[in-house]
Order: C-alpha cells, then sequence, then structure tokens
C-alpha cells in the first residue's frame, strides 16, 4: 500500500520505519530537510521511504507527495492545527480512504472523532499508560 | 450580540471597530500581543492574547454564550479550526470565515463553515500595491447581513481630503473603521480623523450603497 505521512518528528519518522519495513511504500513530508535525518539511509536509497519537502497544508505539496494515489494518511506534526486541516484535506479533497490524525488536546480529538475523522491523542493514550504502570 | 473575532490583522481590527460603533460586544482573539495592544490603545480592553484555536483560549473568553464567530486570521487553517471548535464544541450558531487562499473553498464547503472569499492575498500583503481602477475592494462581504467591509482608495485630489471624518455625507448605515495612509500604515479612525490623499479606506457599508460611498469619497474637485 501507499502511505503518505505528515511531519518528520520522532512519531512520524518512527511510523514511517515500521511501514517500510512491512513493505510498504512510504511519502514522508516535512517543511524541513534536516529531520529526514531521523530516516535510516539505507530505506531512503532504496526507496522505501521517500521524503518530500513540503507542507501537509498545501495542496500542491500534498499532490508532490503522491497523494492522489494514497491508500493511507497520517498527520503527526508536531502541531495539531495543522494536523486537522490536512487530515480533512486528506479525506474530503483528496478521499483518500484512511485518514489518522494526531490531536494532543483531548477534548479537540474526542470533538474531531465524532466528526469522523480517527484522531488519537498522545496526552490521553500516555496518561492511561500512566496510570496503569502505577496500578500494577 | 456577543461576537468573538479570531485575528487581529487588519480586517479584524477594522471589524472590531465597526462592530462596536454599533454597540456589539465585541472580543478579538491574536497570538501576537503587540496587535492586541495596539487595537486596545483605541478601543480598551477588548482583546484576549492567545491561540484561537485552542479550546481552553476560546472557552475563557466567553464563546459558550458567544452570538457569532468571525475568523479572519491570515492561516485558513486556524480560521477553519477555530470555525469548528465554534460550532461543534461550542454550539455557537454562527461561524464566518474568511478564506485567504482560495483552493481552500471546497474543503470549507463541504465542513459546512460558512464563507466568505476575499481579495486580501492580494491586498493584505501588498498593501502598498495599487488598487484595480474602480478603486474599491470587497475585502469581506458579511455574509446573510447584506453588509461587507471594503477598502477604497482615496485620489490625491479628492473633494474629501483634508476633511474630518464628522464632515462627511456618508450613506446611513456606512461606517468607516480605519484608514491606511500613504505609506502604508494603519490607525483606526474616530470622528476627527482626518482624511488623507493616496490613502486608504476601510469602512463596512451596506452593499446597497457601495457604490454612493465610492462616489462621496473618490470625487475629484
Amino acid at each position: 500500500m501507499q502511505v503518505l505521512i505528515m511531519g518528520c518528528g520522532r512519531i512520524g519518522s518512527m511510523v514511517a520505519c515500521s511501514l517500510g519495513k512491512e513493505g510498504h511504500t512510504v511519502y514522508i513530508l516535512d517543511p524541513i530537510a534536516e529531520k529526514f535525518h531521523r530516516i535510516p539511509e539505507e530505506l531512503l536509497i532504496k526507496g522505501i521511504i521517500r521524503p518530500i519537502v513540503g507542507n501537509g497544508i498545501e495542496h500542491a505539496h500534498l499532490r508532490k507527495a503522491k497523494i492522489d494515489t494514497a491508500d493511507i494518511f497520517i498527520a503527526v506534526s508536531g502541531k495539531d492545527t495543522p494536523n486537522i486541516f490536512a487530515a480533512q484535506i486528506a479525506k474530503h479533497i483528496f478521499q483518500i480512504p484512511k485518514v489518522v490524525c494526531k490531536i494532543t488536546d483531548v477534548s479537540v480529538q474526542e470533538m474531531y472523532s465524532q466528526l469522523g475523522l480517527i484522531a488519537i491523542s498522545p496526552s490521553n493514550f500516555i496518561s492511561n499508560m500512566l496510570l496503569e504502570a502505577i496500578h500494577r | 450580540m456577543y461576537i468573538l473575532i479570531i485575528g487581529c490583522g487588519i480586517i479584524g481590527s477594522s471589524l472590531a471597530k465597526a462592530l462596536v460603533m454599533e454597540e456589539h460586544e465585541v472580543l478579538v482573539i491574536d497570538k501576537d500581543i503587540s496587535r492586541c495592544e495596539a487595537l486596545e490603545e483605541d478601543l480598551g480592553s477588548i482583546t484576549v492574547t492567545g491561540d484561537g484555536c485552542e479550546a481552553d483560549v476560546l472557552s475563557a473568553s466567553g464563546i459558550n454564550r458567544a452570538d457569532l464567530i468571525i475568523a479572519v486570521t491570515g492561516s485558513d487553517a486556524d480560521n477553519l479550526v477555530s470555525c469548528q471548535l465554534a460550532k461543534h464544541l461550542f454550539n455557537v450558531p454562527k461561524a464566518i470565515s474568511l478564506i485567504n487562499n482560495p483552493v481552500n473553498t471546497t474543503l470549507f464547503k463541504l465542513l459546512n463553515v460558512e464563507v466568505t472569499v476575499s481579495s486580501t492575498d492580494l491586498i493584505l500583503s501588498h498593501i502598498e500595491e495599487e488598487l484595480p481602477a474602480h478603486g474599491l475592494v470587497h475585502l469581506m462581504p458579511l455574509t446573510g447581513t447584506n453588509r461587507a467591509l471594503v477598502q477604497i482608495k482615496i485620489p490625491h485630489d479628492a473633494k474629501v481630503v483634508g476633511k474630518q471624518l464628522k464632515n462627511l455625507m456618508l450613506p446611513d448605515d456606512t461606517l468607516i473603521s480605519m484608514i491606511i495612509n500613504e505609506t502604508g500604515t494603519a490607525f483606526l479612525a474616530n470622528d476627527e480623523t482626518i482624511i488623507e490623499g493616496n490613502g486608504d479606506l476601510i469602512a463596512l457599508t451596506n452593499t446597497n450603497d457601495e457604490d454612493a460611498l465610492w462616489e462621496t469619497l473618490t470625487e475629484t474637485a
């Protein structure tokens, strides 16, 4: 499958590597080229992970990262607002079958889940993990 | 009405001024403290410095009792998220958003956010550039109200040059909210403000009165 990831931070680069190793073709979009140093060179050389410098909220940049043929879109940049905006472009304009979006603010994440986005809140997730660790 | 404006640039502050003059309760939210302070110099404490895309900031601004939210920042992503939070998280009855990049119009419409496309891209980023021949540009139509925020270029030899705003014969429903002088400096207008030639003027007006307003302001001696 063809995956497009927005944001090559710690999360974005990890997800890209895992999906690449599973055999998917991964395009990864970030406005800062230096962020791509997080991707192992081997995966870049083999063309398994394809870095594109650009911003996920711009249609033109999304097209450069082959959004037209993507099966999955994952928005995991460091900021909620661009993630939400790009995810909605992917879902409603490019009609990507599966769109996943990171939203830190829990109340906002719940709202967008109700609007049909697959939204994941790290704050929610981490606090649950912490509680679990404490109660163990 | 209690109206929340997100974005304190030229459009946001002109709108705030016009709506305050109409005796609405207005609150303007912007991330940039210097913009907020500039508006407060004229209108008193009507701003909150913060991110209008954050639920906490909106909540602390009393969005729960807002009748209308108008998002006019330079970022379409920010405008959309503010409006969606207002509508879906806080049940604000009406949300209007400015669109900076027309390519985003379809998305806003699909998501049921009322939009108003403006020539802002052109105007706000190149405020020093010449306006089109007619000299009247719609900055932002206020959907559903029959009114619009317009920008009018004042000719250097216009009859109104040198006059105070209170001495102008303007159409009834028109409020002049901001003046931008020849050098591009913008400031909020009051009764004593004097019209300068080659400057721009921003006004909230009834769309039926646009032509009359334009004629009054651009008639030359």
